[in-house]
């Protein structure tokens, strides 16, 4: 009997290992270039899809072959190249990769690989100018670093090569948001931070007084920061949503208050805030990870209505024009973990239908011409006719086999 | 299967993952010390249920004798003497004051609470997108330690999170060594000594067995669940030291601990073992327990036998008619 626990006991913690260890990905949403959508697959590979075909190009993927494990973010595309970022981990034990491609051939521009470190490389990136900045979790190589970094590489072709990195005090897990020539990171310790990533020899010999301000959240932000006509809006997992005013922010004003007198605010929507907030309107549009979306008003914070849908919402929905009689009307596309994408009137929350994904959905859906695209858990794309929400189509994004 | 799930998740995982998040919140945002506590507390929570297994297996040990024999007696034997053989055994197990999974409940019991610990802790020290995501739905509202997410995984220099594989020297050897060396430890004080050959042998083999399997294992978890696991033996030591009446702890030939009428029971004990005919070893308190048995067991026989007799008659006359 003993040997019987044992053995049940080795399988469930080797099962469980496996599954919380290791991430699952399948958060990258597709963006459009050219006509051809392009987006992370479930094993880390970036692929490309023709829509108006409907077929993926299997000639086109990075890496050629095995997944780097898990992309998170979507790809960004500048000029002729796009930029991305992968890693896999067992535990802290990572090995990431961030990587540019040509949108040509889907052959690296970095040499054989792209930059590796060992991290977890789990948020969106973006670019400046010629500066591809990219937030990290602590390096594993690095025992004595800091628990973050924002990194900030060369574009050109050539070896991947490092412009300058900033140490961050958590794992940046919300990806780097841009305005301008100031990037904003935040991480897992809770602190927001504004950093100018202009090419400046001023900063050549202290990377660190790039920093323009921080900003302590009263909880750990995990998802993406909105940037808005000189604020910037995001939600942390104290269930809080913020705006910032960051034209009225210095080096000073780093404390965790927030000045209204300025049009911040501060609003609790009493669930964890992971999505990235969307803002039209004058309205905020905020998803919780119990599956709640709140409208907010921009200017006060206060909410005007909120609505649930069944699963968590980790990424943010996509608003769209829908099909009313002859008419057409704003709406939410929300993706649910839980499965399917929900579409919610902006004007009060209230359902207004559904697109039957049958999966768990936690990327955010792409409007294409007349055909709303979800990346499903699973791994497939699904492609839907947004005036009737009828699927119209289904690809296995790993080997571009049809799907149901 | 679904309202399994549901238990399994309100019963088990949610208490769990809640009472870590708060020990973390109390012991100064450490996640190590709170694992250990909360070990500990889960086994001394569980110390009925380990006092009840440990007379179950003494009093399923001190009757292998009497099984042996009824197994003996019956060798060979089909159909109806195989029922008696049961009929027996079961009388002897109920004079023993023994139920047959007696030893297996207490053990069952604790499958789940030590599953679902170790997946309590794995899900409240999420290492990836979706784990952070998922513990959103694990913590009570009243929570203060909801706030604190996500914790701080470090403990005495090692990720908690990492793999034990992973860690720095000396924690990447030292963990599976003290795991290993702790289940001996644990096993070492569970196994009861026993005369029969085959018995031994198996004894033997758990011994070693267990605490290399789990050491080896423990290179490839999480260092959080190895120092639970480490914890969770030392306590076991403890509890079971006292539980089974602070026997002394034989090593390499030597004895550690135990009282001073512990030890000398032990030493009688032992001479006795040196002295009786083989598979005839047994302590005087159960000699008087083994002649009781084997009165029960022989007017159980006499009554089976008895029983049969009745039923050949019985047979005979309906072929008769």
């Amino acid at each position: 009997m003993p040997v019987l626990f044992a053995i049940i006991f080795v399988i469930f913690a080797s099962a469980a290992c496996m599954n919380d260890l290791t991430p699952q990905g399948g958060w990258s949403a597709p963006v459009v270039q050219d006509d051809m959508l392009l987006v992370g697959n479930r094993d880390g590979n970036l692929v490309r899809f023709d829509p108006s075909t409907g077929n993926l190009d299997l000639d086109w993927r990075y890496p050629r072959e095995d997944g780097l494990g898990a992309i998170y973010g979507s790809p960004v595309i500048v000029g002729d190249n796009v930029y991305d970022a992968g890693y896999t981990c067992r535990g802290d034990n990572c090995d990431g990769e961030i990587f540019a491609v040509s949108l040509a051939d889907g052959f690296s521009i970095w040499g054989p690989t792209g930059l590796e470190l060992n991290t977890k490389l789990v948020g969106q990136i973006a670019v400046i100018g010629t500066t591809l900045l990219v937030g990290t979790s602590a390096l594993g190589e690095e025992n004595d670093g800091a628990d973050g970094y924002l990194y900030a590489l060369y574009t050109a072709p050539g070896s991947p090569r490092v412009k300058w990195r900033i140490a961050l005090d958590g794992n940046a897990w919300s990806g780097v948001a841009v305005e301008g020539s100031t990037a904003y990171v935040a991480t897992l310790a809770g602190t927001v931070y504004a950093i100018n990533a202009a090419d400046d020899e001023r900063f050549d010999s202290d990377p660190s007084s790039r920093i323009q301000w921080t900003f302590a959240a009263d909880s750990a932000v995990a998802g993406p920061i909105q940037v808005e006509s000189g604020n910037i809006f995001f939600g942390d997992l104290g269930s809080n949503v913020y705006k910032l005013n960051t034209t009225s922010r210095s080096a000073s004003s780093s404390d965790s208050d927030v000045n209204t007198g300025n049009g911040e605010w501060k609003t609790d929507v009493g669930t964890w805030v992971w999505a990235k907030p969307l803002i039209e309107n004058g309205v905020v549009f905020v998803s919780g990870l119990d599956g709640s979306i709140h409208a907010l008003d921009e200017i006060t914070g206060s909410e005007r209505w909120s609505t649930s849908i069944e699963g968590q919402i980790v990424s943010a929905p996509t608003l769209f024009n829908r099909k009313r009689g002859d008419t057409r009307e704003r709406a939410l596309a929300v993706p649910s973990s839980e499965k399917n994408v929900w579409v919610v009137s902006v004007i009060d929350g209230q359902p207004l239908g559904v697109f039957l994904t049958d999966e768990p959905v936690k990327s955010t859906p792409l409007i294409y011409g007349d055909k709303l695209y979800a990346h499903a858990l699973n791994g497939d794309l699904k492609w839907f006719t947004v005036d009737d929400t009828n699927q119209r189509g289904c690809v296995d994004l790993k080997d571009g086999g049809l799907c149901d | 299967m679904e309202i399994f799930g549901i238990l399994w998740l309100e019963v088990i995982m949610r208490p769990m993952i809640n009472s870590l998040a708060l020990l973390y919140k109390l012991l100064f945002n450490n996640f190590g010390l709170s694992i250990i506590v909360f070990t500990i507390l889960i086994r001394l929570a569980m110390i009925p249920l380990t006092v009840r297994q440990t007379r179950q297996m003494k009093k399923m040990q001190g009757i292998q004798p009497k099984l042996k024999a009824i197994q003996e007696k019956y060798k060979g034997e089909k159909g109806d003497a195989r029922r008696a053989m049961s009929t027996e055994t079961m009388a002897l197990y109920k004079t023993a004051g023994v139920s047959p999974i007696g030893c297996l409940g207490p053990m069952i019991v604790q499958m789940p609470i030590w599953i679902g610990f170790y997946r309590a802790i794995l899900r409240t020290m999420p290492s990836t997108p979706e784990g952070l995501a998922n513990l959103s739905g694990l913590f009570y509202g009243w929570n203060p330690a909801i706030s604190s997410v996500p914790f701080d995984s470090q403990f005495l220099g090692i990720s908690l999170v990492d793999l034990v594989s992973a860690a720095a020297v000396p924690w990447n050897y030292a963990l599976p060594l003290l795991v290993g060396a702790s289940m001996f430890l644990q096993q070492k004080m569970t196994t009861n000594p026993t005369s029969d050959p085959r018995q031994r042998q198996t004894n033997q083999m758990m011994l070693w067995m267990m605490p290399i399997m789990f050491g080896a294992f423990t290179w490839q978890f999480p260092a959080g669940l190895a120092v639970y696991i480490l914890f969770s033996n030392i306590v076991g030591v403890v509890i079971q030291y006292y539980v089974g009446g602070k026997q002394p702890i034989e090593l390499f030939g030597r004895s550690f601990l135990g009282t001073e009428t512990s030890r000398a029971e032990r030493a009688a004990q032992v001479a006795a073992e040196a002295n009786a005919p083989k598979g005839q070893t047994s302590s005087p308190k159960e000699s008087d327990d083994d002649d009781k048995s084997t009165e029960v067991l022989r007017k159980d026989g006499r009554r089976s036998n008895r029983n049969r007799s009745r039923r050949t008659a019985r047979r005979t006359r309906r072929r008769r008619h």
